[in-house]
C-alpha cells in the first residue's frame, strides 16, 4: 500500500499530474475531516487541504519518497489549520466564541459543547505526541489501518506498533483526563 | 496495575480495543477490567479517546468536485508564478542595465577634453562642476567612481565653479602647480611667465613641488616658473573675471594691468610709452564698450593722448 504510494510520489516528482490527482482523491476526505476537527469550518477546511496540495504541486521537486508521505500530509494540514486559526483569532476572537454559544442553544447544550471540545482537545493532544508515536497513532485512527499494515508502511515491527499505541493512549489520557471526568458526570 | 494481572499493560489494552488481541488476551483484559472499577475506568477512557480520535468523514463532500476546484486554483497559481518569473527576469535585466550604465558613466562618461579655440567656452563637467574657459585654453577632466580624485589638466585660463564632493578632491594641474579645491569659486591663469590663482569664494590650496599655501576669498598667489616659495597676497579688483562676466571691473587698478587685459580681450597691441603712466590707478567699470570707447574714457580720465599707429596703439 505505502510502497505504491512511494511510487506515486516518484511520478509526481517527475511532473505526472495524473499521479497527483490520484493521491489527492485518495486522501482528500480524511484530510478534510482532519482539518475540520481543528477548525470546525467545512469550506475553510477544504481550502486548507487545497493550500497543502497546491504547495505540494508547485514544490513537487522537494517531495521525499520515504514512506512517511501520509504523516507529512497530516502534519501539513495540521500546521495550515493552526495558521488559519491564528488569523481567524486576530480577525474576530469574539465572533467565533459568540456564534458557537448561540448555535448550541438547545437542551443538551452542555453535552454537545463538551463532546466537541473533547474531540478538539484529543486532536490537539495527538498533534503534540512524539513524532514516531504520532505517525503510528494517526495511521491507526485516521486511516483505520491494522497493526500489520502500519508496521509494513513505516517499516517497523508489530511489537513497536503495539508499544507506540500503548504509549500514545497513556499520554493522551493524561492530557484529556479532566474532560473525560466532565463527560462522565454529564452522561450519568 | 495489579499483582494478579502482571502482563496487563497499556499496549495490551490498546490491542484489545482495536481488535488486534488474541482470544486469551481478550479474556484476560475483560477479567482485569471487571475486577476493579479503576481498571474499568481506565479501559473506558482509552475507548473514549480512540472513538473520539477517529476522523468523522463527511460523505456529503465529493472529492472529484474538490479536485476540480483545486485544478482551477492551480491554473491561477501557474499564472501568478509566470508573472513572478517575468518580474524576476525584468529585475535582473534592470540591475544589469543600471550596472552597465553606472560603469559607462564612470569609466567612459567621466572623461572629457575641451579646447576653447577662439571663443570663451562654458563647459559643464561630468561631476556637475562648471568650467569657463578663456580663449585659446584647454582642459581635460578625469573623474568618476573608479578614480579617487577629479583630475583636471589646464592650459591657458579658466574659471571654475566646483561642485562639492569631499571624498573626491578637485585637483587642477597647470604648469608645475597643483590647485586642490575644497569647494569654491576661483580663477587660475598660467602662461610662460608663471601662474596666477585668484580666489573668489571658499578656500583653495595651491602647491608646487616644495611649498603650499591656502588661499581664502579675495586672496591670490602668483607663481613664476621655477619659483620655490609661494607667497599669497591680497587681490586688487576683479579685473581677472572680465572673460566670464563680460565686465572690466577696475578698482584702483594700475593702468598697465588694464592694458594687458585689453590687449587680450581685443587682440590689440597697446603700448604705454611713458613709464610714469603705468602706475596710474583707475576705478571704473566697462560693459560691452568697444576698444575705442574705452580708450576714450582712459584718455579723458588721465588727460593723456592716444596714437593709433599701424598694428600698435600708443598711450602717451
Amino acid at each position: 500500500m505505502e510502497s505504491n504510494e512511494t511510487h506515486l510520489i516518484g511520478l509526481i516528482k517527475s511532473g505526472n499530474k495524473q499521479a497527483f490527482d490520484e493521491v489527492f482523491l485518495k486522501h482528500f476526505k480524511s484530510l478534510h475531516a482532519y482539518a475540520f476537527t481543528i477548525i470546525r469550518e467545512k469550506d475553510d477546511a477544504e481550502e486548507i487541504v487545497q493550500n497543502v496540495f497546491v504547495r505540494i504541486w508547485t514544490k513537487r521537486d522537494q517531495l521525499k519518497e520515504d514512506g512517511f508521505f501520509k504523516s507529512f500530509l497530516y502534519r501539513s494540514v495540521h500546521n495550515e489549520s493552526l495558521n488559519y486559526l491564528k488569523h481567524q483569532k486576530v480577525r474576530s476572537n469574539f465572533n467565533i466564541h459568540y456564534a458557537d454559544t448561540v448555535k448550541n442553544d438547545t437542551g443538551n447544550l452542555n453535552t454537545e459543547i463538551v463532546a466537541t471540545e473533547l474531540e478538539k482537545n484529543i486532536h490537539l493532544a495527538i498533534s503534540e505526541l512524539p513524532e514516531k508515536c504520532r505517525n503510528v497513532f494517526q495511521l491507526s485512527r485516521f486511516d483505520q489501518m491494522k497493526y500489520q499494515e502500519i508496521a509494513d508502511a513505516l517499516n517497523i515491527s508489530i511489537k513497536t506498533v503495539e508499544n507506540q499505541m500503548g504509549k500514545a493512549l497513556k499520554i493522551l489520557r493524561l492530557k484529556v483526563v479532566d474532560f473525560l471526568i466532565l463527560i462522565f458526570i454529564l452522561l450519568k | 496495575m495489579d499483582k494478579n494481572y502482571t502482563n496487563i499493560n497499556d499496549d495490551l489494552l490498546a490491542k484489545y480495543l482495536l481488535g488486534e488481541a488474541t482470544m486469551p488476551e481478550s479474556e484476560e483484559v475483560e477479567a482485569w477490567a471487571s475486577s476493579n472499577p479503576d481498571h474499568h475506568k481506565r479501559l473506558e477512557d482509552f475507548r473514549k479517546i480512540l472513538d473520539n480520535s477517529k476522523l468523522q468523514i463527511d460523505h456529503s463532500i465529493d472529492e472529484h468536485q474538490a479536485l476540480d476546484r483545486l485544478n482551477i486554483r492551480l491554473q491561477h497559481e501557474k499564472k501568478s508564478i509566470n508573472y513572478k518569473f517575468v518580474l524576476r527576469w525584468a529585475a535582473v535585466i534592470a540591475i544589469i542595465f543600471s550596472a552597465g550604465l553606472f560603469c559607462y558613466n564612470n569609466l567612459v562618461g567621466n572623461k572629457l577634453s575641451v579646447n576653447s579655440g577662439g571663443n570663451t567656452v562654458t563647459q559643464v563637467l561630468p561631476d556637475g562642476s562648471t568650467a569657463i574657459l578663456n580663449k585659446q585654453s584647454s582642459i581635460s577632466f578625469v573623474g568618476g567612481f573608479f578614480n579617487k580624485t577629479r583630475a583636471v589638466k589646464l592650459k591657458g585660463e579658466a574659471f571654475f565653479k566646483v561642485s562639492a564632493d569631499k571624498s573626491k578632491p578637485f585637483i587642477i594641474s597647470i604648469n608645475d602647480v597643483q590647485v586642490t579645491v575644497v569647494g569654491t569659486a576661483f580663477n587660475v591663469r598660467g602662461d610662460k611667465k608663471g601662474t596666477i590663482v585668484i580666489v573668489e569664494s571658499g578656500i583653495v590650496k595651491v602647491n608646487n613641488q616644495k611649498d603650499s599655501v591656502r588661499l581664502t576669498a579675495g586672496e591670490k598667489v602668483e607663481v613664476s616658473q621655477n619659483q620655490v616659495h609661494l607667497t599669497k597676497s591680497e587681490n586688487q579688483g576683479k579685473l581677472y573675471n572680465y572673460y566670464y562676466t563680460n565686465e572690466l571691473i577696475c578698482d584702483a587698478t594700475p593702468l598697465t594691468e588694464l592694458v594687458t587685459v585689453l590687449n587680450e580681450k581685443f587682440k590689440s597691441n597697446i603700448v604705454i610709452v611713458n613709464p610714469s603712466l603705468k602706475t596710474l590707478p583707475i576705478s571704473t567699470t566697462f560693459k560691452n564698450e568697444s576698444l575705442k570707447e574705452i580708450l576714450n574714457v582712459i584718455t579723458e580720465t588721465f588727460k593723456i593722448k592716444v596714437d593709433y599707429g599701424q598694428n600698435v596703439i600708443k598711450l602717451k
